[in-house]
């Protein structure tokens, strides 16, 4: 199909974004085309106060709009447990439970040989930095039980365990609410080796 | 199980077809070049996912874009559907109409033996052959083995990137060998597990069929161990001899299973006709594990036995594979014997009759 230049430009914009194919792409264009002239501002303004307004955290390296962020710079939260994640999408789901008020480290990324990943490209000198000079006791590894989770976990233990903080690491298991007969062999058996004595 | 129904597209020299299976014993005749083994490359696709013996673009009819197999299986009173379809563009997998995110979540759903006349000289050749069948079979018994390989094999293809890399990595590796002590450890245990009990099938089969004269013997070579805390210590130990060769030398990747007569080792000493009844016995005593351990008999394709036995060794082992499975697809030039089957059909120019 032809479209004019301006909106073959808009189309191709879209279909960079991630999950979003040329199909989708096409229609997102033609939507935003379709609606309100200030609805489509308000949308590119949004982008670009977004873009403008947030930079990443120089303790945590969490997105935020304030440096340090919020959250490190709340002294209501317990300073003395700090949570490692791979993104700040996992700080966003970890605060939405509302269950955790301890502070974050965001690594932006995992450890990943194959695509050259190594420590020096996560924020792992920089988490080493300010455990030297913040009171943190515990740190919990909340990294993805994939592969490269697990892997980037285990090294994080091997450099923190030795400077004698405890180090945790959440639990494997079955999705609450879900149905045994639904969920994975192996994520079963992680279930059942980390099964607890009812009180 | 059984297959109830097949359905293939554009596969290999197949336009369009749909054939009805009973249970039982099918014959599948015609000249050669007909595409008798290719009906059987179409069925045992859906047992792993992929050709026995080709590469998916080689597969699509000539002048075609995409080739379909479907199947309807028949599974105790259950009926389920399988399905698969590839073009360039990729290939996906269907469970009862529903896509797979991959073939995996699929895998043993059609649970099947197969047995061609070439494969005695692959599997009694390099070392990885025999890892591979074993790993097919295990896959499809067991999930957690199947997940197991998976995630070995993510741990290995990193650890060994690792490796490669000109800098000193002892301190990073620790952490992909841990992973992979785990995983490792559980592969090999599962494959012990199994051949201890394949092993003791074979020896009984043996001594029912008289294949091979003499005491036959399987047995697993580890380079490793089932304990996944020495397998752990054992890569630590080793680690300068993997960096300095720039692979991982020790796991199941590196295994072996050996099959002996008299305690002989078949791949060195063996005659072809030996290789062949041992490979039969060790496809036999699949189809007896999957029936009596995991409860669910097989179907099983045997492409062109009747080159490779006579009439009488042939029949004994048809009525054996029958014992263990709802279904023994056989293929064979010549319409011999059409009253000892419960189906037969004829294939000419990859049409059916």
């Amino acid at each position: 199909m032809y479209f004019a230049e301006p909106v073959a430009k808009l189309i191709e914009h879209l279909g960079k974004l991630p999950g979003i194919g040329p199909k989708t792409a096409q229609k997102l264009a033609l939507y935003l085309l379709e609606i309100p002239e200030e609805e489509a501002r308000a949308l590119a303004e949004a982008i670009i106060t977004a873009r403008k307004n947030t930079k990443y955290c120089s303790v945590c390296f969490n997105l935020t709009d304030t440096d340090p962020c919020a959250i490190c710079q709340n002294p209501g939260r317990n300073h003395r447990l700090l949570m490692v994640v791979e993104e700040p999408k996992d700080v966003a789901a970890m605060e939405r439970t509302g269950s955790f008020n301890g502070i974050y480290h965001v690594l932006h990324g995992v450890l990943s040989p194959i695509k050259g990943i190594g420590p020096e490209d996560l924020k792992v000198r920089e988490l080493l930095l300010r455990l030297s000079r913040e009171p943190v006791e515990e740190i919990i590894i909340a990294t993805n039980p994939t592969v490269e989770g697990e892997a980037t976990a285990m090294y994080l233990a091997s450099l923190l365990k030795p400077l004698n903080f405890k180090v945790t690491r959440i639990a494997h298991g079955l999705p609450v609410g879900s149905d045994i007969e639904y969920a994975d062999e192996l994520t079963i058996r992680k279930a059942l080796e980390g099964r607890r004595v009812l009180e | 199980m059984f297959v109830d129904r097949l359905q293939i597209v554009n596969f290999r020299n197949y336009d369009e077809l749909l054939v009805d299976f009973s249970p039982g014993k099918i014959l599948i005749y015609g000249a050669n070049g007909q595409g008798k083994t290719n009906l059987i490359e179409a069925i045992y696709y859906l047992v792993i996912g992929k050709s026995f013996r080709g590469k998916d673009n080689s597969l699509i009819r000539f002048g075609a874009e995409s080739f379909q197999i479907g199947a309807k299986i028949s599974k105790n009173d259950q009926k389920i559907t399988l399905g698969v379809e590839y073009s360039e563009k990729g290939k996906f997998f269907l469970k009862n109409g529903q896509k797979q995110k991959s073939f995996s979540s699929i895998l043993g759903n059609l649970k099947g033996v197969l047995f061609t006349p070439d494969e005695p000289v692959v599997f009694f050749g390099f070392p990885a052959n025999r890892r591979k069948a074993l790993d097919l079979f295990l896959a499809q018994t067991s999930k957690t083995y199947l997940l197991s390989l998976i995630y070995y094999q993510k741990v290995l293809t990193n650890k060994n990137a690792l490796l490669k890399q000109s800098r000193d990595v002892e301190n990073l590796i620790e952490a992909w060998n841990y992973k992979l002590a785990e995983f490792g450890a559980e592969i090999i245990k599962e494959r012990e597990k199994c051949l201890k009990i394949l092993n003791d099938i074979i020896k009984e089969l043996n001594a029912q069929l008289r294949f091979l004269p003499g005491k036959i013997e399987v047995s697993y070579k580890t380079t490793g161990t089932d304990d996944k805390e020495k397998i752990f210590e054992l890569l630590k130990q080793r680690y300068t001899e993997e960096k300095d060769k720039k692979q991982s030398l020790f796991g199941p990747h590196r295994d072996d299973l050996n099959f002996y007569v008299n305690g002989r080792d078949l791949k060195i000493f063996g005659s072809q006709g030996q290789k062949k009844g041992a490979l039969l016995l060790f496809k036999l005593a699949q189809a007896v594990y999957m029936a009596k351990i995991s409860g669910e008999r097989p179907v099983v394709l045997l492409d062109d036995l009747y080159s490779e036995f006579d009439k009488e060794k042939k029949e004994t082992l048809e009525g054996f594979f029958l014992k263990y499975s709802d279904q023994v697809f056989i293929t064979a030039t010549e319409p011999i014997d059409l009253k000892n089957y419960h189906q037969v059909v004829f294939i000419e120019n990859g049409k059916v009759f």
